[in-house]
């Protein structure tokens, strides 16, 4: 082998290069001609399925953001920059009264052609609670019905049937509040005015079973939307905006002196 | 000049040439001898090499050998020592098939009667299939298959093939009423994006650990109680099945059937048993329950809990929070949850980018031989 090896170094550089050349093309076809004759002794079959989309449904924030920016902290008396989050000033530098804000939120998905939203609220604050559907926009519509959102940067987390687009949006977006609220019904209503929850139905035995006392306005009252039927788009995915719009009577009962904390639930189910 | 003298005047001239030849010969014998042997090695070894080359370009040109003979019921395939048919009146999506892959085609179907051959010019064929009332057309979670197809041996004696399995995704892409489907390893960017293309991968990856292969059906009569049934029979992890047909006759038809599930739940596929009810009554197990304790390792379960272990990153997706430990305690409640979670959005990750997935059969001789 050493011999050869010798000769091989001792040869000029073409003859050198042809003898490297002829043995590599002699091992390739030596590899390729049994693999190409083994594959032809092959056959295949195959079949295609399609593949069923998963059906979805999401409750986020405004502009499909992580439900964290869905916030209803500090139900506020007085009219609130939704930017800036403090309280407006009139023209004479007061504090505006207001009986209403209102907040968005979205519901999305796939492969659904119908959901119902829920809400389940307590009674302590005695808030008027409404959905109306919205519409989404770059531009402010009138006043009192739009809403404005503030988007945030890298908050995309939980809603991935929608492609975000650039997850580092800031700024603001609006909502234009539908003219109609949502129908819908309370399912366990003792009475209107004041709004309080049966302590004796079904719904009361689930939560509480046995137990009486309970504080008549902490027992949740559950309202229920009609079914909201829909088309979804050509790739079968569908965003819905809404308003949770929150009222209150102005110059009823001095209801903010008692500051109290209401806890409110919005489902989508389908 | 007479005959003699003209005689002697040769033999003189002749002479001396003989001498210079014998000094020529003498000198030049070990140069000649020398090239003679290199001659005789180059001609070795050229011949040797084209030895080589007509053994293998025969052992090829007998494989594809393209006479095939019919008579009869009998078929008779020059070189290739099998074929593959399939039976049935249509070919699932069939228009969408041959547009994302045409070289797949339906085979001869007039060699025997019902059934569609395979051939030299068509060695890949679409697997058909008989629809019943009320088939299902959509596949996802849950969702299962038979396929059948035939190993027709080209001579009587025993045959040994490799059944290898595979699942390949397609996208679809385009305008509603104008789509393109193309296999996920294929597309590009001019195509869609590529972050679709990425999630397309991502689906795939997942498909590929989601849809598992047996090789037998299991329990599900109405007879047995919910608790004791169960989909299949031994698990097809390797997606490598080796059949092998005894006593087989040339030409008659040998059935292979293959079962894929793409299982519902982690429950049916991670626990061994559901003693803690984490399993809905209805989601019977993919293969039989095994008591805690008891060695699972050689039972269907042993290996499809192996099979989860082997290939966590195309079963879970979130694949880098799992470990072996905790597939093989899937019983505990963090476990399960965690696993289950990584199953479900592996499921979704399919579903959002995946449009139709392939089941793909290459029959062929075992390795090496």
């Amino acid at each position: 082998m050493k011999g050869i090896f010798r000769k091989f170094n001792m040869l000029p550089g073409k003859k050198k290069a042809a003898i490297v050349t002829a043995a590599v093309m002699t091992l390739t076809l030596a590899a390729v001609i049994p693999v190409y004759a083994w594959f032809y002794n092959q056959r295949k079959a195959a079949e295609l399925y399609k593949v069923e989309f998963p059906n979805s449904l999401y409750l986020n924030a405004a502009h499909r953001e992580d439900r964290m920016y869905f916030n209803l902290n500090a139900v506020s008396q007085y009219k609130m920059d939704p930017i800036t989050n403090s309280p407006l000033h009139d023209e004479f530098g007061k504090l505006i009264p207001t009986n209403s804000q209102k907040y968005v939120f979205t519901v999305s998905g796939s492969n659904t052609q119908s959901y119902k939203l829920q809400l389940a609220h307590t009674n302590n604050n005695q808030f008027t609670y409404t959905i109306y559907p919205a519409e989404e926009s770059t531009t402010p519509g009138t006043d009192d019905k739009t809403v404005v959102y503030p988007m945030h940067a890298g908050s995309h987390n939980e809603n991935t049937v929608f492609d975000p687009g650039s997850d580092n949006e800031t700024g603001p977006i609006y909502y234009i509040q539908g003219d109609t609220p949502l129908s819908g019904s309370y399912k366990n209503n003792e009475s209107d005015a004041p709004i309080l929850a049966k302590d004796d139905d079904s719904y009361y035995i689930e939560n509480y079973d046995t137990l009486t006392n309970v504080e008549e306005n902490d027992i949740p009252s559950y309202w229920q939307s009609e079914t909201i039927e829909f088309i979804w788009d050509l790739n079968k995915k569908f965003c819905h905006y809404y308003i949770l719009e929150v009222t209150w009577d102005l110059r009823g009962d001095n209801i903010f002196e008692n500051k109290e904390t209401d806890m409110v639930y919005i489902t989508a189910s389908r | 000049m007479s005959g003699k003298e003209l005689n002697d005047l040769i033999r003189q001239s002749e002479e001396p040439k003989e001498e210079s030849d014998i000094t020529e010969t003498v000198i030049l014998a070990p140069e000649r001898s020398k090239n003679l042997r290199r001659a005789i090695l180059k001609f070795g070894a050229l011949a040797v090499f084209a030895a080589i080359i007509v053994v293998f370009a025969t052992i090829a040109w007998f494989a594809s050998n393209k006479n095939t003979e019919a008579n009869g019921m009998s078929v008779k395939v020059a070189g290739m020592p099998f074929e593959i048919a399939v039976k049935g009146s249509t070919v699932r999506n069939d228009s969408l098939f041959t547009q994302a892959v045409p070289d797949y085609t339906y085979g001869a179907d007039d060699i025997i009667d019902g059934y569609y051959i395979s051939t030299c010019e068509e060695n890949q064929i679409k697997i058909r299939y008989t629809p019943v009332q009320n088939e299902a057309t959509d596949f996802g979670p849950g969702s299962s298959g038979e396929i059948l197809f035939y190993v027709i041996p080209a001579s009587d004696g025993d045959l040994t093939v490799d059944i290898n399995l595979d699942v390949i995704a397609f996208k679809e892409f385009g305008e509603a009423g104008n789509t393109t489907l193309k296999p996920v390893s294929e597309l590009t960017s001019d195509d869609v994006d590529e972050d679709v293309i990425s999630l397309c991968e991502e689906g795939e990856n997942y498909l590929k650990g989601h849809i598992m292969f047996f090789e037998e059906p299991g329990e599900t009569s109405e007879s047995v109680q919910k608790q004791y049934r169960y989909y299949y029979k031994k698990p097809i992890i390797t997606k490598v099945l080796t059949k092998t047909f005894t006593n087989a006759r040339a030409g008659v038809p040998q059935p292979v059937t293959i079962y894929w599930m793409w299982p519902n739940t982690l429950g049916q596929i991670a626990l061994r048993n559901n003693d803690l009810g984490q399993r809905s009554a209805d989601d019977y197990p993919i293969v039989q329950d095994r008591a805690d304790g008891v060695d699972i390792t050689d039972t269907d379960k042993g290996k499809v809990i192996q099979y989860l272990i082997d290939n966590k990153s195309t079963v879970f997706a979130n694949y880098s929070e799992i470990t072996s430990a905790m597939i093989e305690d899937a019983k505990t409640t963090a476990n399960f949850r965690k696993l289950s979670e990584g199953y479900n959005d592996g499921d979704y990750a399919i579903g959002i980018s995946i449009s139709y997935f392939m089941v793909d059969i290459t029959v062929g001789l075992p390795n090496g031989s």
